[in-house]
């Protein structure tokens, strides 16, 4: 195990090819899935916040439960829909790189929604009032919460792109973890450990601890500087 | 005469099943300085913020300027409400002042000019790139006030001003609504409990308690102490020439305690007023003849009445006494009567 672990330090030191292409593709999948989430659950987040209506709280409960859709659970609904033999199935997206971008937005999608949700919740009440008092129409007051709420919505993104870069799931059964196309550090480490070769997993399962240590960094450095 | 600002009638308002305001009849006039006073609970914030339209009543009416303040167009273009411990903006405190001209899109040069000089008046120059969040409390409320006060508008709403301020910063405040009536001209409508800063500031009190407005009780009367025990009354009282009261003059000379310091109001409860046909030989050393003008029923208190009394040695003073409606019967008081108004000293109250 020892020389494992060196070895691995060595793949990467030495900036092994299917290393840094694996690590990239995860990135790559990782940040169109959460950028394409975010314009659509942003938008639906703020909109959940400054609308009343009769189910909201339902809403708001399922968004909740959702967020912890099991991504296997994802990855199953999605593939039933882009199989060939699925109503999506002549677009051609099982086993490629959009078919994994799907199911990882609908991954992201809960989160980020209701977390823009909660975070707008919480911000102070005196904040539309006073904006309202100002002159403020509703328009202003949309743009003044996201720029006011603007930690709030980095958070989420965050929160969304640490979800989706270290899941499974999805990514295995949507993109069928094809090497040099579709196959990420997730599911790099899950096939080379039933392999028995642990060198390149524990660099990649290295190479995935950076990310997400530096993201929670960052998300811990944003709520201080909010705070 | 002033003209009624805002006409309030059959006001209710609650929430859920708690009742928190019910206001039959009220009336703030234009030009003025309203104190909303109270304890906490008794109504206030939500009084001002039904006023700034932030709330919408549930029944009963609101008039600003004659138009039902929820058709009301004027209501965000001439009132502005300010919290009592007022939400600053992210950004420097120049974003904070310049934000609802921005949003009226003013150009840039006359945002400036509006922002600078608003500072200045509230006592912040030179604070126009400090960060909001680096501000002391005093500063931050100053700020607030600012925000507001840049709009030009002809309605202030100050939610308790003093309430997270220190003292030497209470006075600023009053000495900063003092500029702001001075230089805007506006209506200000301030909430309190703080009692003599209340009376400091105050043209027309009224008090809240429980959600609903009690009669007023008490004379307020703006001057200055001249000597100890002599409180000068009156519209030219604090001018430093001001002649020697006499007819006509608009200045009148009560007994007073006499206490240190530079008083400003002088209060006067209404019952603490004797009313008699004749000149009164007693210890009160305040003893002045008046006519009176109106008499009114107070509100909720059967058999007790007031009495509108206007000095006659000086035009344009005004004291409202109270007295059973059987007492002003037996005197034969009505308007028009010519009566003494005689009081202690020691019913003066200096603020």
């Amino acid at each position: 195990m020892q020389s494992a672990f060196a070895h691995a330090i060595e793949l990467i030191v030495t900036g092994d090819r299917e290393v840094i292409a694996i690590a990239l593709t995860s990135l790559r999948f990782a940040l169109s899935s959460v950028g394409i989430a975010a314009l659509i659950s942003i938008p639906l987040g703020v909109l959940l916040h400054f609308n009343r209506f009769r189910m909201k709280r339902a809403v708001v409960a399922v968004l909740n439960a959702l967020m912890a859709l099991p991504t296997v659970v994802v990855g199953l609904l999605v593939f039933s829909l882009i199989s060939r033999s699925g109503p999506l199935g002549q677009l051609n997206m099982l086993f490629s790189p959009a078919g994994v971008i799907l199911g990882q937005v609908i991954l992201a999608s809960p989160i980020l929604i209701s977390l823009v949700f909660s975070g707008l919740s919480r911000m102070d009440s005196r904040f539309h009032e006073t904006l309202i008092t100002l002159g403020a129409k509703q328009r202003d007051v949309l743009i003044a919460s996201l720029v006011e709420g603007r930690f709030v919505i980095i958070s989420a993104i965050l929160a969304g792109f640490g979800r989706v870069i270290g899941e499974v799931g999805v990514s295995m059964m949507l993109g069928g973890n094809i090497r040099w196309y579709t196959r990420t550090m997730t599911t790099s480490i899950a096939l080379e450990t039933s392999k028995g070769e642990f060198e390149l997993g524990l660099a990649l399962g290295m190479i995935l601890m950076i990310i997400a240590l530096a993201v929670n960094g960052i998300i811990h450095s944003l709520v201080k500087s909010d705070a | 005469m002033h003209k009624k600002l805002y006409e309030i009638s059959g006001l209710q308002f609650g929430y859920g099943k708690i009742e928190v305001l019910s206001i039959s009849d009220l009336d703030l006039e234009e030009g003025k300085v309203h104190v909303l006073l109270g304890p906490n609970g008794s109504g206030k914030t939500t009084l001002m913020k039904l006023l700034n339209r932030l709330l919408t009543r549930q029944s009963g009416r609101i008039k600003l300027r004659g138009v039902d303040l929820l058709e009301s167009e004027e209501v965000r273009r001439s009132t502005v409400y300010v919290h009592q411990n007022p939400l600053l903006l992210s950004g420097t405190v120049y974003d904070n002042v310049a934000y609802g001209l921005k949003l009226r899109k003013l150009d840039r040069e006359e945002i400036r000019r509006r922002v600078l000089r608003t500072l200045k008046i509230v006592g912040l120059e030179g604070f126009e790139r400090k960060r909001s969040n680096a501000l002391s409390g005093g500063e931050a409320q100053r700020v607030a006030i600012a925000r507001a006060l840049v709009l030009e508008p002809s309605v202030l709403l100050l939610d308790e001003p003093t309430a997270s301020v220190d003292r030497k910063n209470v006075r600023r405040i009053e000495e900063l609504l003092q500029q702001i009536r001075s230089a805007y001209g506006c209506t200000i409508i301030v909430s309190t409990h703080d009692l003599p800063f209340a009376y400091r500031i105050s043209d027309r009190l009224v008090h809240l308690d429980k959600g609903r407005v009690q009669p007023d009780s008490e004379n307020i009367l703006k001057g200055q102490v001249v000597e100890p025990g002599v409180f000068r009354v009156g519209q030219n009282a604090q001018q430093e020439d001001s002649q020697v009261p006499g007819r006509g003059s608009g200045i009148l000379e009560i007994a007073c305690p006499q206490l240190e310091g530079a008083f400003t109001t002088a209060v006067l409860d209404y019952d603490r007023i004797i009313l008699s046909q004749e000149p009164l030989e007693s210890s009160a050393c305040n003893s002045f003849e008046g006519r009176a003008l109106e008499i009114r029923q107070v509100p909720g208190f059967d058999g007790i009445e007031d009495i509108l009394l206007q000095a006659e040695d000086s035009a344009g003073l005004y004291f409202t006494a109270r007295l059973t409606s059987r007492s002003r019967r037996e005197m034969s008081i009505e308007a028009g009567s010519l009566v003494y108004m005689t009081f202690k000293a020691s019913s003066v109250r200096l603020y």
